[in-house]
């Protein structure tokens, strides 16, 4: 087996070769999604529109939160959370779902987890504006921390990609994968800061649950867009460090399938 | 420049069963940890084998589909790769393409590869033609604006007209395919793999496919090419390597390979033909040896022989013997042997045995574990023909013949009937009271 490094620059420039045919795919993938509906693009937020509205109703009348701007709290969340979770759904599917390109058109597996990543991501970013309308009217003006979004939605996708990169893989050799994630994002959903504000939860619950990058993602997006702060740079450098964590694992799980998923897909 | 040198390729079958599950390479997992915990102190543990209940089963085991493949393809040649089916022709060609990777031995391939495996892999239904040529040629590494130059060619050349910008669903098959070929055509490799790809649309289409591809030979690209068309590879090739069971039994001129070929092919259908008239013994699983006692009529497994059909007793002693190979029969299934009549009506006798592996003996690394089945004494027959059957029931009952044949017993001249009772008959003079 080549060393790590080796594999990373071999794997890198395979990918990079091929940069053109991931975007040419990306953006086949978008069209698709938005091909043969009427309403096309809107169904993106038609589903966190109507969750919005749920959330908003439950909390605001039958649990009585009183947070401020608190259904564009939910509303931005959930367009995040739907880009995470698609990510960790489609990823672990991916693979073997584009077993026809890998096995007859020769290409490298990898570059559909990659795809996978830019598709839900471009699709968040493509929702931005009207997340950004929806926040002007109701009140609630971004400040320049807002532009803060610039480098968190990189990095949250990066970090997405060096999770979903090993988990195709996996989910190419195990099948059952594909089923697992989708129950776990499910329940995952309930750890993060969507439905709720960190604030209300006990503080040790609070430093339990920021241990998770996913957590922290989100909580730094609503801190740069919701509450206008600063991030954390701490919290910054825990999610990075994570990032390079579950990279690593990835690349340790595709050296090690690496030649064998053309054949078990 | 394709080099390759003493590469093997084996695929484990294993996992390509449906039942295949987290679980099960969870219980492996535990299992071989067990395995090494019970061996720790020890210098030279055991190999862990996997002790797989489903031993009998086709799907499990590793299948070696190129055995030391050696060869060398230069610049410019049109290699033709032929064999029956499965006998490894397009694990070479992914191997070379670089789908899969050998299990070992060395690859090397100089020059930029278009694998051309199957035709418009990368279209997609809901998309229009004109999408699709631009999505496909980019799968197949042309650049944008080389398509975007190509694009009205790439349609003449198809020949599909205005269905260019309706969604490919509602191609025909041939229009799939034709506008899949023009844009597939456009690629510039030094080396370009084909396999079965030719032979698409009709006689036009099929001139336009010849010119083109004389085109890439004129311009000396290397050429692998997998076909079962014979007047393709007479036409085209300059070398043509046959394979069979995943070695290479031929390499050289295309005229030679193809009779060779063509030569295997025969005796392979006149063997099958032989053994459709007669019945279907011992071809699967091997018989590894019957045997009948009183005259020993010794029968060699692997054969499919008209020998072994009938079995003749002789009167001494009448019995028989079968070994078989217990690779082929699961543990939890069971054995039934079964005597009937020769029109198969009356069953005279059945026998249903579970299979436990001896326990001596494991099952790891015995790739043949035999087991003997013996019935010695058949003198309680009459004589004539019986039929005689072995057949392994899986727990649902479903049976599978191993094995079928016919039985000749002699005795005497005057025995009708099916059974043999110990018969007297005498005269004598003096009248019963």
């Amino acid at each position: 087996m080549p060393s790590l490094l080796e594999f990373n620059l071999i794997l890198s420039r395979s990918l990079y070769q091929r940069r053109r045919i991931i975007w040419a795919l990306t953006i086949r993938e978008l069209k698709v999604r938005y091909k043969g509906s009427v309403l096309g693009f809107f169904w993106t937020f038609m589903n966190p529109l109507l969750l919005m509205v749920i959330y908003t109703v439950v909390f605001t009348s039958i649990f009585k939160t009183n947070i401020p701007h608190y259904e564009v709290y939910v509303f931005s969340g959930i367009l995040l959370w739907n880009a995470i979770s698609g990510c960790l759904n489609d990823g672990a599917a991916c693979i073997v779902q584009n077993s026809a390109l890998i096995t007859k058109a020769a290409l490298p597996p990898e570059i559909f987890p990659i795809r996978i990543v830019l598709t839900h991501f471009l699709n968040y970013i493509l929702t931005l504006p009207l997340l950004f309308g929806f926040s002007l009217a109701r009140g609630l003006v971004p400040t320049t921390h807002a532009l803060q979004l610039l480098y968190l939605i990189p990095i949250t996708m990066l970090f997405m990609l060096s999770v979903v990169l090993g988990l195709s893989v996996l989910g190419a050799f195990y099948r059952d994968i594909q089923y697992l994630v989708n129950t776990l994002s499910f329940a995952l959903f309930f750890t993060i800061p969507v439905t709720y504000p960190m604030s209300i939860l006990p503080e040790k619950l609070q430093a339990v649950l920021m241990l998770s990058p996913l957590t922290q993602l989100i909580q730094m997006s609503a801190d740069a867009f919701i509450f206008g702060k600063t991030i954390n740079l701490g919290t910054l450098t825990a999610t990075l460090g994570m990032t390079i964590v579950f990279l690593l694992i990835s690349l340790l799980i595709i050296r090690k399938f690496h030649t064998r998923i053309a054949e078990r897909i | 420049m394709i080099f390759i040198d003493k590469i093997n390729k084996s695929f484990d079958l294993r996992y390509q069963r449906d039942d295949f599950s987290l679980k099960e390479a969870f219980v492996t997992f535990i299992r071989r940890s067990i395995h090494g915990l019970k061996y720790i102190d020890h210098l030279n543990p055991p190999l862990y084998q996997t002790y797989d209940t489903k031993i009998g089963d086709d799907r499990t085991g590793v299948a070696h589909v190129l055995k030391n493949i050696s060869l060398t393809i230069e610049k410019g040649e049109t290699v033709a790769l032929i064999g029956r089916n499965g006998c490894g022709k397009s694990t070479l060609l992914k191997l070379i393409a670089g789908i899969y990777f050998q299990d070992n031995g060395k690859l090397r391939v100089k020059g930029r590869i278009s694998p051309l495996i199957e035709l418009g892999a990368g279209f997609h239904p809901e998309f229009s033609g004109r999408e699709n040529v631009f999505i496909n040629g980019q799968i197949l590494g042309l650049s944008l604006t080389y398509l975007r130059k190509r694009y009205d060619e790439i349609v003449k050349f198809a020949g599909i007209g205005h269905f260019i910008d309706l969604p490919v669903r509602i191609y025909s098959s041939g229009m799939y395919m034709r506008l899949a070929f023009s844009v597939a055509v456009n690629v510039d490799p030094d080396i370009l793999l084909i396999d079965e790809i030719l032979g698409v649309g009709d006689a036009d289409f099929q001139q336009k496919c010849q010119i083109k591809l004389d085109e890439f030979k004129h311009n000396s690209k290397t050429i692998v090419l997998v076909t079962h068309n014979l007047d393709v590879v007479k036409a085209w090739a300059s070398r043509a390597i046959y394979l069979k069971n995943g070695e290479i039994v031929f390499d050289g001129p295309p005229a030679e390979a193809i009779k060779m070929y063509q030569k295997d092919v025969e005796s392979e259908l006149q063997r099958e033909e032989l053994s459709e008239t007669h019945l279907p013994i011992f071809s699967f699983p091997k018989l590894e040896s019957a045997s009948v006692w009183g005259e020993i009529t010794q029968v060699e497994g692997q054969t499919t022989e008209s020998a072994c059909q009938m079995l003749e007793l002789k009167p001494e002693q009448p019995g028989l013997r079968m070994v078989f190979d217990l690779c082929y029969v699961s543990i939890g299934e069971h054995l039934v042997f079964r005597l009937l009549n020769t029109e198969e009506t009356v069953i005279l006798f059945e026998q249903d045995t579970s299979i436990d592996a001896p326990a001596s003996k494991s099952l790891s690394g015995a790739e043949h574990l035999f087991y003997h089945l013996e019935c010695p004494d058949l003198s309680n027959l009459a004589q004539g023909e019986y039929h005689v059957c072995v057949h392994s029931q899986a727990p649902n009952r479903k049976e599978i013949t191993l094995i079928q044949f016919k039985l000749m017993i002699h005795h005497s001249e005057n025995q009708r009937g099916l059974i043999n009772l110990p018969f007297k008959i005498e005269a004598q003079n003096a009248i019963p009271a």
